[in-house]
């Protein structure tokens, strides 16, 4: 019977793990790709107080870094069209413009991160790229849900 | 003699270093700033547990792990100036080489999870992402109980 | 006591400018004294005072409402009857530095001749020049109230709050400071609106740029009150903003601090944006050089603080973050702010339920865009979030009440 179980153990794991299996329910999405936008807002936030130097930058790259691999995640965490949280309707509705715009911001955060690895954290050059990828504005004023 | 070499450079260093990021961080500046990456770890680390719950499509998985990882090793800087406030217990700095073992050790832990997820996937990390965000062993000895 | 001054503007004279506004002006190109004379009049912002909105430019028609009536801006094209064609260099000088027009007539001081007094004549000279190009628009702007018929009474009241002078350069100060203060104080006229007035419309001595209030038009004949901020480096003026701050801010409508909103937008958009970057400093250094005018009436209570604290945790911590800080990303700092601590709060409570209205030449860096709370917070939700802001994180400043609210909406 031991050897039964540890044969089938991972098996059982790997079925277990395995993507295919998902019995989310909307409110867990909608909490999952909150915890993606919050990560991208507390690392942005980092950035900026770098930026603003009123913290040192020797972590700047890592912070770009983790922007630059959070924004890969974020298109993923969109794809169940469930409304709520702050996501508009024109998410889905807006489908091929909302994905372009997420495909461009993870493209344009991995440059900036790439980047950053050269450069020291008060460059200018880097400065001002880096303020170009990390505005969230002009996606958020079109697709962000103004709390009602 | 060599070693008195060494340490002139690391002196050199050292003042360039200071003089070349002039930085305003003020008590408040401070604490935010480590807010922000402890709030960073606890997003990445909810995804995670979303993930191994079945509650989230585990295809972010690795990315996940490797943001966490990023962050992590972020965190020891954050903590060095000694600034009371924010969650953040007198204890971390008058135990500071507890403490900041512990933070090495997140950083190493969380980087082999990282490793681990690249080479084998969820299936493989999943034992080990248990062990690896065990925050609560941390913030028991360094997070000020909210009153 | 602030006394307000009401700008009215009149729609059908305005629709009637409209169709010539688009006629391209005389392109002659100007004078190099004439082009001077452009920029000083940039300088003195003529242009939104003279100007209603879609109208010919300098034709004059704003009505400014006043506890004692609504006066009218003149027609200052170079039209022979209806403008200022028939004046000459010397009578704009006497109506700009001691406040007489052409007729000999008094003028009222919604015109700020208590400011334009320091202009030198060489200056006005250059503005006289180029007035003198504007095309010529046969236009009467509509009469003033029966109480701005009666300019004898301008002789007491000149007497009492008036001494005509040029500005005088201090010789203890850089050059720098001499030009901001002589821009500050003549052209720009900035007490006009950030000086407390006393009930006979005088701006109190000793306290210029201590800050005031203004009631401007917002639309349609709709009137709005708005804060004028304390410009000194008070706590609760410009304290916590350096000179690179409020330059960068003059110039472009956004700083690190602050972005404009409000009747600022046109100060900044016709006026200070096309001023040269080394005289918007000169300003600066001038502004940050004033002595503190600290706020010295009561602060929010404790019990006022708390009452709004979960509505800013709900609604506003976000963008301007738990500490009041803000962030380059999300939104401005409220810590140290002058517009969240101003005496009169009239512009923080209008950009809670209003939001900001930015104009279009004003990029407000990587901000988030701020939603209207009119719909979504009562008037005692916006004075309990307003006094949150204002006695939190070191702010302090008088509390809000419900009505104040009620009276912005």
């Amino acid at each position: 019977m031991k050897r039964k179980i540890k044969i089938i153990s991972p098996i059982a794991l790997a079925a277990i793990f395995l993507p295919a299996v998902v019995s989310a329910d909307d409110q867990d999405i909608v909490e999952y790709r909150e915890h993606i936008m919050k990560t991208l807002d507390e690392q942005s936030a980092a950035v900026g107080m770098i930026l603003s130097t009123v913290v040192p930058g020797d972590n700047m790259a890592a912070h770009l870094q983790a922007i630059a691999l959070t924004a890969q995640t974020a298109l993923k965490s969109f794809e169940p069209k469930v409304l709520g949280g702050e996501a508009r309707p024109e998410v889905w509705n807006n489908w091929a413009d909302f994905s372009k715009r997420m495909n461009d911001f993870a493209k344009n955060t991995a440059l900036v991160a790439a980047q950053a690895k050269g450069k020291r954290s008060d460059d200018p050059e880097l400065g001002e790229a880096v303020v170009d990828a990390l505005s969230c504005k002009s996606c958020h004023d079109a697709y962000r849900k103004e709390k009602k | 003699m060599m070693r008195w070499s060494y340490f002139s450079i690391g002196c050199v260093v050292i003042v360039a270093a200071m003089v070349a990021t002039s930085v305003r961080a003020d008590d408040q500046d401070v604490i935010d700033y480590r807010v922000h990456i402890m709030k960073t770890l606890d997003e990445q680390a909810a995804a995670i547990s979303q993930i191994l719950e079945h509650k989230a499509p585990a295809d972010n998985f690795t990315t996940h792990v490797q943001i966490l990882a990023i962050t992590a090793a972020t965190a020891k800087k954050a903590f060095e100036p000694k600034v009371l406030g924010g969650e953040a217990k007198p204890e971390v700095w008058s135990h500071w080489a507890d403490f900041a073992k512990r933070l090495d050790d997140l950083t190493a832990a969380t980087a082999d999870l990282a490793n681990t997820a690249k080479a084998g996937g969820v299936a493989a990390a999943a034992p080990k992402v248990q062990t690896a965000l065990a925050c609560k062993s941390c913030h028991e000895l360094y997070v000020e109980k909210k009153k | 006591m602030s006394i307000k001054i009401r700008r009215v503007r009149w729609a059908f004279a305005a629709a009637c400018a409209i169709a010539a506004c688009w006629v391209p002006a005389a392109s002659a190109p100007l004078s190099p004294l004439a082009e001077r004379g452009k920029y000083l009049a940039d300088a003195g912002n003529c242009v939104s005072c003279h100007t209603q909105p879609g109208a010919m430019p300098f034709t004059g028609g704003v009505g400014f409402d006043t506890p004692f009536g609504t006066l009218y801006s003149s027609n200052i094209t170079s039209d022979l009857v209806t403008g200022i064609g028939a004046w000459t260099a010397g009578d704009l000088r006497r109506a700009m530095q001691e406040g007489i027009g052409a007729g000999g007539h008094r003028l009222f001081p919604v015109f700020p001749y208590t400011s334009f007094t320091k202009v030198a004549d060489a200056d006005i000279d250059a503005i006289y020049a180029y007035l003198q190009t504007l095309k010529a628009v046969r236009y009467t702007p509509p009469s003033s109230s029966f109480v701005f018929t009666q300019r004898w009474a301008m002789t007491s009241w000149n007497a009492m709050f008036f001494s005509a002078g040029r500005f005088s350069p201090d010789a203890a100060q850089s050059a720098e400071w001499n030009r901001g203060a002589y821009l500050v104080q003549g052209l720009g006229h900035c007490s006009a609106c950030h000086a407390p007035r006393n009930w006979l419309m005088a701006e109190t001595a000793g306290q210029a740029y201590a800050g005031g209030f203004l009631e401007s038009p917002v639309a349609q004949g709709k009137i709005r009150r708005w804060s004028a901020v304390n410009l000194t480096s008070a706590k609760n003026g410009l304290g916590a903003w350096s000179v690179n701050d409020l330059a960068k801010y003059l110039q472009t409508g956004f700083s690190a601090r602050g972005g404009t909103f409000g009747p600022m937008n046109e100060v900044i958009v016709n006026s200070l944006k096309k001023l040269t970057a080394e005289d918007v400093r000169t300003m600066a250094v001038y502004l940050k050089s004033l002595p503190a005018e600290e706020y010295r009436g009561d602060g929010v209570t404790r019990q006022q603080v708390s009452a709004g604290e979960a509505i800013y945790k709900d609604r506003c911590e976000k963008c301007h973050s738990a500490s009041g800080r803000g962030g380059m990303f999300s939104g401005p700092p409220l810590a140290g702010s002058a517009i969240v601590q101003a005496e009169d709060p009239a512009s923080l409570i209008n950009i809670i339920i209003y939001g900001p209205d930015t104009p279009k030449e004003v990029a407000l860096g990587s901000w988030e865009t701020m939603q209207p709370y009119a719909e979504v917070l009562n008037d005692t939700q916006v004075a309990a979030v307003s006094n949150y802001v204002r006695g939190s994180w070191g702010n302090r400043a008088a509390a809000v009440k419900a009505a104040d609210v009620a009276r912005q909406r």
